[in-house]
């Protein structure tokens, strides 16, 4: 199985691998940023596209990677925003989307494509996040706005799931022209 | 698209419209409509919304913040005899993100505004408890 896999470190060095998941999560952070500049007219949600780079992570190395880059963008972001609630949620929801995208990879990454690990992830996600406003507000109402915010997170997470699929078809078809 | 996709997007449907089906069936209310503002999971204010003439600002100064609410709506008819004419919307707040600025107005019971960095929620919620004023109505009866 490895040959199928051209980035795992038998062909790749380490510090290659280092400097590829580093730019994984430059990309999501500034991809995160410049996002915030076109809010979607929902609070709280976003088109997510920095989410592509931890679903990249573990398209191409694995669960470890994946959660590396996800909590380095959740750190940088929170130090560069400085909004211990956007970090509280973002927290929330990851804490619910990345196991439930690793299981799911690991258990059923030949029976489901990458955009439906994306969108059970997207909806995993809000789930987590509409869990840590009601603990912090103690109002379990806000609930009703859970159906809204998941169908709008299952759309984004198609699109990002696209998007991880077509980046992953590319970087692989580059390595393998690279390294025959 | 593969095998088990279907069935995953099928499930994620069905959870979906289950949270559309619950919030309408728990957390819709109707009959006299009242504003029920809480701060740190604290009821503050909860005021008679009938009672309040549209274009009214509300002014709140709670969790280190200053948020504005506007009240608007029709006072003719039955509808407005019962408040459920009115919607309520925060017109301005100077949290960060400002994300309470974007909630739909709340009108007809439904939904729920939160300023999380303020931990407030507003909400309407049927016949709620009148905390200043117990008298009869005189418009209502």
């Amino acid at each position: 199985m490895e040959s199928a896999n051209p980035m795992t470190p038998s062909t790749r060095s380490r510090t290659e691998k280092t400097a590829l998941l580093a730019l994984f999560s430059a990309l999501a952070l500034a991809v995160g940023a410049v996002e915030s500049w076109f809010p979607l007219p929902f609070p709280g949600v976003r088109l997510g596209l920095a989410n592509v780079f931890p679903l990249l992570s573990l398209l191409l190395f694995g669960p470890g990677e994946a959660v590396a880059v996800a909590l380095v963008r959740l750190c940088l972001a929170f130090l560069l925003a400085g909004n211990p609630f956007a970090l509280a949620c973002s927290a929330g929801g990851l804490s619910f989307s990345l196991p439930l995208s690793i299981l799911l990879y690991k258990k059923y990454r030949d029976e489901l494509s990458v955009p439906a690990i994306s969108v059970a992830s997207a909806a995993a996600f809000n789930a987590g996040q509409m869990g840590v406003v009601v603990i912090l507000t103690s109002e379990p109402s806000v609930l009703t706005y859970l159906p809204v915010i998941m169908t709008v997170g299952c759309v984004t997470g198609f699109i990002v799931g696209c998007l991880a699929d077509e980046l992953l078809r590319r970087i692989e078809s580059a390595v393998v022209r690279r390294f025959p | 698209m593969k095998r088990k996709d279907k069935a995953l997007y099928l499930c994620i449907m069905f959870i979906t419209t289950a949270a559309f089906a619950a919030s309408h069936t728990f957390f819709r209310d109707s009959g006299d409509l009242f504003l029920e503002i809480s701060s740190d999971g604290r009821v503050i204010q909860n005021l008679d919304l009938k009672k309040i003439a549209p274009g009214t600002s509300i002014l709140l100064r709670e969790g280190g913040g200053t948020n504005e609410l506007l009240v608007s709506g029709d006072l003719a008819g039955s509808a407005g005899l019962t408040g459920s004419a009115r919607s309520v919307r925060m017109i301005s707040a100077d949290c960060p993100g400002g994300d309470c600025l974007k909630i739909a107005p709340l009108k007809s019971g439904r939904g729920t505004i939160v300023c999380l960095p303020h931990k407030l929620v507003i909400k309407l919620r049927a016949n709620g408890k009148r905390e200043s004023d117990d008298a009869v109505d005189a418009v209502t009866y």
